[in-house]
C-alpha cells in the first residue's frame, strides 16, 4: 500500500526536471509536429535494431564459422591452417597447384630416410603474391632449413584478380598477424571490411561445410595428387599465347616484387632457398617470362633447378594430367628427384649457394 | 561509380543527409552536382555528352512550345542529335563493319575507318530519356520545363543514369519540384530494396557469371547438358544483375523520396511472350511502346501491319541492346514467336486437348510458364553469345545433346551458384504466389523483425557476396 501511495511522487519527479527550452517547444508543437517526432523515433529504433542484430550478428556468425573452419582436418583452408600456425618442417614447399600437386612431402622424408621432416605448403588457384604472404608469416615464427618454391613459369604474368585471390587468407586476418598488411592492401576499404567476422568466411562456406562433413583421411602433408586424365585438348598450347616480344608487357610488377620479396625474406632468414622450374608437358611463353623473373632475382642468394624441360618428363603426355601439372604417380618421380639432389644441399652451409642452374 | 563498390555506400549516405539539411530550393543544385560526380567517376570527359544532350533538348522542347510553326523542325534537331550521338558512339563501327563484310563479299574496295572510342556508359538510357521529353512536349503531353537545372537533373539523375529505369517527364519532374520531407518508413523501404538488388546482384548474378563465362568461353567443347545448364544460370544471372540494379536505384531514390518506375515484376512466372514484355525491362517495353510502336501506326492499321509494327520494334530493341547480329537476332526470335502466337491463336484454341488444359489451370499455367521460359532461354542463347555462328552451334549441340557428361568447374562456385538459384527462386515465388499472407505478412509489420531480417540479409551479402564482380551488364548498353 504504502508503494502505491509513493508512485506519485516518483513519477512526478522527472517531470520536474524537463528543460524549460524543451517545455516551451512541447507546449508549441502542433499534433503533426509530435506524430513527425513519433515516427523519426520510431526510425531510430528501427536503425538501432538494426545496427545491434547485425553486430551481434555478424560477430555470433563469425565465431561460429571461426570454430569450424579451425577444426578442418583435411584441404586447402587446413593446409593453409598448417603452413601459417604449425608446420616446423625442415623442408617448406610453396607454389601454386603445380606446387600442391608436384611435391610429394612423403616420398622426400622416404628418401632422406626420415632424417628431416618435409611439408607442402602450396595451394591451388594462388600466385607468387600468396607465397610470399605465408612465407612472410612463417618465417615470423619458425625457420626450415630450406625452403623449396616451385618456380611456375608464368608466375610474374599478369593474372586477373592475383590480388582478391588472397581473400582465402582472410581467416587468419587476427591470428596471424604478419598477414594484415598484406590483406588491407588490397583495397583502401579492406581494413573496413574486415571489420566483419562473416566476411572474413566469404566464399569459404561450401568448402568448409565439404571438408567438415566428409573430410578426408590421408594425410600426404599438403600435397594433392592427380589421377585419370584430361583429354587432349587439354595439352594444347592456346592458340593466343603470346610471343616473345610482347611477353615484358605482359610482366606484373606487383608480382615480379613478390618474388623478390620471397627469395630476399629467405636471405635475411638465412634460410636457404631453391626455385624449381618442374615439368611441364609443353611450351609457349614461358620461358621469356621464366627469365624476366630470374632476371629481376640477380644479386640474390638462391638456387634454381630448371626441370622444365626434362627430358624424363617433357611431351610424356601418359604422365601429366594436362599441359601444365603431372599426375600422382610422375610426381612421386619427380619427388625423388628432388629428395636426390636436397640431400647434399642440407648439409652445406648456408650462405654458400650460388645461382646456379 | 558502380553501386556495388565501396565508393557508393560512402557517396550515398553522404548525398542524402546532405539533400535533406538542405533547403528545398538547393536541392536541385546537389542532386545535380552528385549527378554529374556519380558520371564522372568512370570516365569525366563523357559528361559532356549528357550535357551536350540536355542543353539540345532544353533548347528545342522550349522553341516547340513557343512556336507550332517550328515544332516539327525543333523536334527533328532533337532526334537528330540524340540519335547521331548514339549512333556514331554505339552504332558506327558495327555498321561500318557490316558494310565492309558486304562490299568484300563482292570484291569491292571499302576502306571506311573503324571510329576508335570507348562506349559511353548509359548511353542508350538517358538518350531515349531525353527523347521521350521532347517527344512529349511535341506531342502536348507535357509542357516545356523552364528550369534549366530541373531538366539536367531529370536527365541525369544519378541512381537511374546508367542503367534505368528509363522515366518519363510527367513521371518524374514533378516530383523534381516537389519538397520532400524524409520519412524514416519511406528510407527505411527503399533501403531494403536496395539490399534486394544488392542480394541479387552480388549474390546470385556474379555468382552465376563465374560457371557462364566457363562454359561460354569455349561451347564447342560443352556437352548439351552443361550448355543448357549454363544457358539457364545466364537467364537467372541477367535477370539479377539488370532487375538488381534497377531494384538499387529505385530504392536509392525512394530514400529521397522519389518513385521511380516499376522495372520488372518477376518475368519468368509469365505465362505468354506478351506478358513477359509486360513484366521485362518495363521502363523500356512501355518507351518502344509508347514512342515506336504507337507511332508506327499499332494495331490500327490492319491485321498484317500489325504484326509488321510487332517485328519492327522487336528488331529496333534488339538494336538497342547492342551493336551486334547478335542482338538483331535476340529481338528477331522475340518478334517472331509474339507474331506466331497471334497468327496462331485460334488454332492453338481449336487444338482437341485446349479444352482440357483450360479446365486444368494449375497444368495449364506450368506448361506456360515452362513454354515461355524456354523460348526466352533460346534468344539468351544469342544475347549471350559472341556472335551468331557461335549462337547457332550452342543451340545446335543443345537440341542434337551432343556430347557427354557435365562440367562442375569449381565444385565450391557451382555449389554456391545452385544455392543463389535456389534461394532466388524462392524468394520470387514467395512474392509471386504471395506465400506473405501465411502469417509472413503480419509478422513483417514488426520493426524488429524487419531489422533483424535486413540484419540477416547483410550477413549473408557479406558471407556468400562477390567483391570483385565488377560491373552491371546493362552498362555495355
Amino acid at each position: 500500500m504504502r508503494a502505491t501511495f509513493n508512485e506519485p511522487t516518483i513519477t512526478a519527479a522527472p517531470k520536474a526536471r524537463i528543460e524549460p527550452a524543451a517545455a516551451i517547444d512541447a507546449i508549441h508543437s502542433t499534433p503533426r509536429e509530435t506524430s513527425r517526432r513519433m515516427v523519426l523515433a520510431r526510425g531510430a529504433i528501427s536503425f538501432t535494431c538494426f545496427a545491434a542484430a547485425l553486430y551481434l550478428g555478424d560477430h555470433w556468425v563469425g565465431r561460429e564459422l571461426e570454430h569450424l573452419y579451425f577444426h578442418q582436418q583435411s584441404g586447402d583452408d587446413w593446409n593453409t591452417t598448417e603452413t601459417l600456425m604449425h608446420s616446423e618442417a625442415d623442408i617448406e614447399i610453396f607454389g601454386d597447384s603445380r606446387g600442391s600437386h608436384h611435391y610429394n612431402p612423403k616420398v622426400i622424408e622416404e628418401y632422406l630416410d626420415h632424417k628431416v621432416t618435409c611439408h607442402n605448403g602450396s595451394r591451388t588457384a594462388q600466385t607468387i603474391l600468396y607465397s610470399d604472404a605465408v612465407q612472410k608469416a612463417l618465417l615470423e615464427r619458425h625457420k626450415p632449413r630450406l625452403i623449396i618454391l616451385d618456380l611456375n613459369p608464368a608466375a610474374t604474368v599478369k593474372l586477373a584478380n592475383a590480388a582478391e585471390r588472397l581473400s582465402v587468407l582472410s581467416p587468419y586476418y587476427d591470428d596471424v598477424p604478419a598477414i594484415q598488411p598484406i590483406l588491407e592492401s588490397r583495397s583502401p576499404y579492406e581494413r573496413f571490411k574486415l571489420l566483419s567476422h562473416c566476411y572474413r568466411f566469404n566464399s569459404r562456406l561450401p568448402t568448409l561445410l565439404k571438408y567438415t562433413l566428409q573430410p578426408e583421411t590421408s594425410d600426404l602433408k599438403g600435397h594433392k595428387p592427380l589421377i585419370g586424365q584430361f583429354p587432349p585438348r587439354a595439352f594444347l598450347i592456346p592458340n593466343d599465347s603470346p610471343t616473345a616480344d610482347q611477353v615484358p608487357a605482359l610482366i606484373d610488377p606487383a608480382l615480379e616484387r613478390a618474388l623478390v620479396s620471397f627469395v630476399q625474406r629467405a636471405n635475411a632468414a638465412k634460410v636457404r632457398v631453391i626455385l624449381v622450374s618442374s615439368p611441364i608437358h609443353g611450351l609457349s611463353f614461358e620461358r621469356t617470362s621464366e627469365a624476366l623473373a630470374l632476371k629481376a632475382l640477380e644479386g640474390l642468394d638462391f638456387q634454381w633447378w630448371d626441370y622444365l624441360e626434362d627430358s624424363r618428363f617433357y611431351g610424356h603426355t601418359e604422365k601429366f594430367f594436362d599441359r601444365a601439372h603431372l599426375k600422382g604417380a610422375a610426381a612421386e618421380e619427380f619427388s625423388r628427384i628432388i629428395a636426390d639432389r636436397v640431400k647434399p644441399v642440407l648439409t652445406r652451409p648456408v650462405l654458400a649457394q650460388k645461382s646456379a642452374r | 561509380m558502380l553501386f556495388n563498390s565501396i565508393d557508393f555506400i560512402v557517396f550515398f549516405p553522404i548525398v542524402v543527409a546532405l539533400f535533406f539539411a538542405l533547403p528545398h530550393r538547393l536541392r536541385w543544385m546537389l542532386l545535380l552536382a552528385a549527378s554529374y560526380y556519380f558520371y564522372m567517376c568512370w570516365k569525366a570527359e563523357y559528361a559532356l555528352l549528357i550535357l551536350a544532350s540536355t542543353m539540345v533538348d532544353y533548347y528545342a522542347a522550349l522553341r516547340m512550345q513557343r512556336s507550332e510553326k517550328h515544332k516539327r523542325f525543333y523536334l527533328g534537331l532533337s532526334l537528330v542529335s540524340n540519335l547521331g550521338m548514339l549512333f556514331g558512339f554505339k552504332y558506327f563501327n558495327f555498321f561500318n563493319e557490316s558494310a565492309r563484310a558486304l562490299f568484300d563479299q563482292f570484291n569491292v574496295f571499302y576502306d571506311v575507318p573503324a571510329f576508335d572510342v570507348l562506349l559511353p556508359v548509359g548511353i542508350s538510357f538517358y538518350t531515349f530519356q531525353t527523347l521521350s521529353y521532347t517527344i512529349d512536349v511535341y506531342r502536348g503531353k507535357h509542357e516545356a520545363e523552364s528550369h534549366f537545372g530541373i531538366f539536367a537533373l531529370y536527365v541525369a539523375f544519378f541512381p537511374q543514369l546508367v542503367a534505368g529505369p528509363i522515366e518519363r517527364p510527367s513521371h518524374l519532374i514533378p516530383q523534381f519540384k516537389k519538397k520532400q520531407i524524409f520519412d524514416p518508413a519511406l528510407a527505411g523501404s527503399g533501403l531494403r530494396l536496395m539490399l534486394y538488388g544488392l542480394f541479387k546482384k552480388l549474390i546470385v548474378a556474379d555468382r552465376l557469371s563465374v560457371y557462364v563465362d566457363t562454359v561460354y568461353a569455349a561451347p564447342d567443347v560443352h556437352s548439351w547438358v552443361t550448355l543448357t545448364v549454363a544457358t539457364v544460370f545466364f537467364a537467372v544471372q541477367i535477370y539479377c544483375d539488370f532487375s538488381g540494379y534497377s531494384d538499387i536505384a529505385i530504392g536509392a531514390s525512394r530514400v529521397m523520396g522519389y518513385d521511380l518506375m516499376i522495372n520488372f515484376r518477376r518475368p519468368y512466372f509469365s505465362k505468354s511472350l506478351a506478358e513477359f514484355w509486360r513484366r521485362w525491362h518495363i521502363s523500356l517495353s512501355t518507351w518502344f511502346r509508347d514512342y515506336v510502336y504507337i507511332s508506327l501506326g499499332g494495331n490500327r492499321r490492319g491485321y498484317w501491319r500489325h504484326l509488321l509494327n510487332l517485328s519492327a520494334v522487336f528488331l529496333i530493341s534488339g538494336l538497342w541492346h547492342g551493336a551486334n547480329w547478335t542482338f538483331v537476332v535476340w529481338g528477331a526470335i522475340h518478334g517472331a514467336v509474339l507474331c506466331l502466337s497471334i497468327l496462331t491463336r485460334d488454332w492453338r484454341e481449336s487444338l482437341p486437348g485446349y479444352q482440357w488444359l483450360s479446365n486444368h489451370q494449375r497444368i495449364h499455367h506450368t506448361l506456360q510458364i515452362i513454354t515461355v521460359f524456354t523460348i526466352v532461354n533460346i534468344a539468351w542463347i544469342f544475347f549471350r553469345a559472341s556472335n551468331v555462328t557461335e549462337a547457332a552451334t550452342i543451340v545446335s549441340r543443345i537440341f542434337t545433346l551432343a556430347g557427354d557428361g557435365f562440367f562442375t568447374g569449381d565444385v565450391a562456385a557451382l555449389g554456391h551458384a545452385l544455392f543463389a538459384v535456389g534461394l532466388l527462386a524462392g524468394l520470387e515465388a514467395f512474392k509471386e504466389w504471395e506465400l506473405g499472407r501465411f502469417g509472413f505478412d503480419w509478422l513483417g509489420q514488426f520493426s524488429i523483425v524487419r531489422s533483424i531480417g535486413c540484419a540477416a540479409a547483410v550477413i549473408l551479402i557479406l558471407l556468400l557476396g562477390v567483391f570483385d564482380g565488377g560491373q552491371f551488364i546493362y552498362f555495355q548498353f
